[in-house]
């Protein structure tokens, strides 16, 4: 007889992620070899002559929790889009290219996750969609800095809007048209907001509080990823059935 | 950046500014703030004139169209110096929140708004007190693709394309002066003469008098040391040469140099007020002393100096050019009701500098 999938709580989502990962040791190793490629990134772009902007973790004595709509790994080291103007088309070239191999990395291994994990089919199509929409993520992303007053609500608004679009992520990678999957994340998510805030809340923390470690921060960010695509799986297959 | 270059001594020697006569080739509004007491120097770099106030405005130095005009204010003048991996130069405006690098070229506008203007910041969130005010009192340097800034009361050497910082000296507390890799600067407790190494950091100290260092220049590979109560020609390897301490003058501390040609321009105070005076860098001897009164804010404003002319403002008066040989009045320039005017910046046969908001570029009449 299967056992059952117990009841879709906060902890049965960790608990169902975390299983699926002793099942496919092989997307804790993707993710590993991700993260030390993009640390490995953010290692070159500190001592190119672009600018970067560094990613302030408890050292700077903010905690903030790093859950994204899709698949988020800290680069240490990002390229802000204003230190792109003037450059020299060799630097041009060299930044543009390191942004795109990391990035096209987390696109892939993301989609290579959430198929294995979901026993679907990767596709190019379903990549190159998912590649898209991170690319609008990354090219519409704000920094507020709006003080406690505004802040609170702001924040409040941004939690809920994950919360409510947490399966995006698995459904893009499975080859959803962009279109659909916001419409079948949130009735997806309808009822269960307090577990996925639960699961926004352990995994956006963590994923913070590791890619805080120096230099290293970037592997810790991209196992935290692992758990990322297992839990939304785990809440997927439970809202399917 | 201010005084021209990074060894401080505001001589532009392939300038041939106005010499008998001048004119107003064109200038521009600039929002310096109304309770501003003195100007920045306006800043010259590959063709744009660059003036903070309240905001930053970059203008084509030989046309006067305007390239860019930004909300970046700064106390003191900008340092623009080449990026490596940039094909415009940066500018670096300090503030009381640490140094804002912009593109060369402003960045750009799309609908009337700037946009991707800076190219790095230093910024940190702490906001400035009354109580506790960082606002920079030096201009930062450009040299060697880095910048130097005073960044929350250190001296920080940051490179000049990414932004990242090589090091930072807790005790320095003067305009560096920079000659053959080695930055010179006041140290604490202050009598200190420092002499930084720009690729390490690593710092040689010299103790060239017992008072307090005020400023540092480099003059044909000589320091020009003004201290408290004397101004002492000093070997990069702390070794003085010379001492200048004439009773006739005094305030040193207050004087701010330019040299060229083995000749150095300060204003100074004097008994009966203040003068313009010429040191014979050589020896240290009294080359002629000049009856303008220099502007002074805190400090003597900087003479700019060419191979022929010295250019000041005085006083609550006028801009003068004066004869470089005899220290003789050329001629005087006022627009209208000026009365305050910014250290001059020289660029080939032109002048630039602020006064009563606005920008000037002035040539031979």
């Amino acid at each position: 007889m299967e056992p059952t999938e117990p009841a879709v709580t906060t902890a049965a989502l960790l608990t169902g992620g975390s299983h699926r990962l002793r099942k496919n040791p092989r997307i804790v190793g993707v993710f590993f070899l991700v993260g030390v490629l993009i640390a490995g990134i953010d290692f070159l772009r500190r001592g190119d002559p672009v600018p970067t902007a560094s990613f302030s973790g408890i050292q700077a004595g903010t905690v903030s929790l790093r859950f994204g709509l899709l698949v988020d790994v800290v680069f240490r080291q990002s390229t802000p889009i204003s230190a792109l103007v003037d450059l020299q088309p060799r630097w041009l070239v060299w930044t543009v290219a390191l942004e795109l191999v990391r990035g096209g990395a987390l696109v892939i291994a993301s989609v290579y996750a959430y198929t294995q994990l979901l026993d679907e089919t990767a596709t190019l199509a379903s990549a190159a969609r998912y590649g898209c929409v991170m690319l609008v993520f990354t090219l519409a992303a704000v920094d507020i800095d709006s003080g406690l007053l505004l802040g609170l609500p702001l924040g409040i608004v941004a939690v809920y809007l994950v919360v409510r679009f947490a399966p995006v992520s698995a459904l893009l990678a499975t080859g959803t048209p962009i279109q659909s999957t916001f419409r079948a994340s949130w009735q997806m998510t309808r009822g269960h907001g307090w577990s996925l805030f639960g699961v926004v809340l352990v995994v956006g923390l963590a994923n913070h509080l590791l890619a805080s470690i120096p230099l290293v921060g970037s592997v810790g960010s991209s196992l935290t990823a692992a758990v990322h695509v297992a839990v939304i799986t785990a809440f997927v297959e439970h809202t399917s059935t | 950046m201010a005084q021209r270059d990074p060894r401080g001594t505001s001589y532009a020697s392939r300038s041939d500014g106005p010499v008998s006569e001048v004119a107003i080739r064109w200038k521009h509004p600039l929002d310096t703030g109304v309770l501003a007491f003195s100007y920045p120097s306006p800043v010259v770099a590959d063709g744009i004139v660059y003036a903070v106030g309240q905001e930053t405005l970059g203008v084509d130095a030989r046309s006067g169209e305007k390239r860019f005009r930004r909300s970046y204010g700064a106390g003191v003048s900008p340092a623009v110096g080449p990026a490596r991996a940039y094909r415009t130069p940066t500018v670096a405006v300090p503030s009381t929140r640490g140094v804002t690098a912009l593109h060369g070229h402003g960045g750009h506008t799309i609908g009337g708004q700037a946009i991707a203007a800076t190219r790095w910041t230093t910024t940190s969130d702490q906001d400035t007190t009354l109580i506790n005010d960082s606002s920079p009192r030096t201009s930062p340097v450009a040299t060697d693709e880095l910048i130097l800034a005073y960044i929350e009361g250190a001296l920080t050497a940051l490179e000049t394309s990414s932004g990242n910082t090589r090091w930072t000296e807790a005790t320095a507390f003067t305009r560096p002066a920079v000659h053959d890799g080695v930055a010179y600067v006041g140290l604490g407790p202050g009598y200190i003469l420092g002499a930084i190494d720009l690729e390490t950091g690593s710092v040689q100290r010299f103790e060239p008098a017992d008072s307090f260092i005020r400023s540092v220049t480099v003059s044909e590979g000589q320091l020009l040391v003004a201290t408290d109560d004397a101004l002492l020609g000093v070997s990069p390897n702390g070794a003085v040469n010379w001492r200048f301490d004439d009773e006739r003058y005094h305030g040193w501390g207050e004087s701010c140099l330019a040299a060229a040609n083995g000749t150095a321009y300060t204003g100074i105070s004097t008994a009966a007020g203040s003068a313009l005076i010429a040191i014979d860098t050589a020896d240290g001897s009294l080359e002629w002393e000049s009856p303008v009164s220099v502007s002074q804010s805190g400090k003597f404003e900087p003479p700019a100096v060419t191979d022929e002319m010295i250019y000041v403002p005085t006083e609550g008066g006028p801009l003068v050019g004066i004869d470089q040989k005899t220290g003789d009045i050329s001629w005087q320039f006022q627009d209208g009701e000026t009365s305050t005017w910014s250290p001059v910046a020289i660029s080939r046969d032109a002048l630039y500098a602020v006064s009563d908001e606005t920008l000037y570029a002035l040539e031979e009449a």
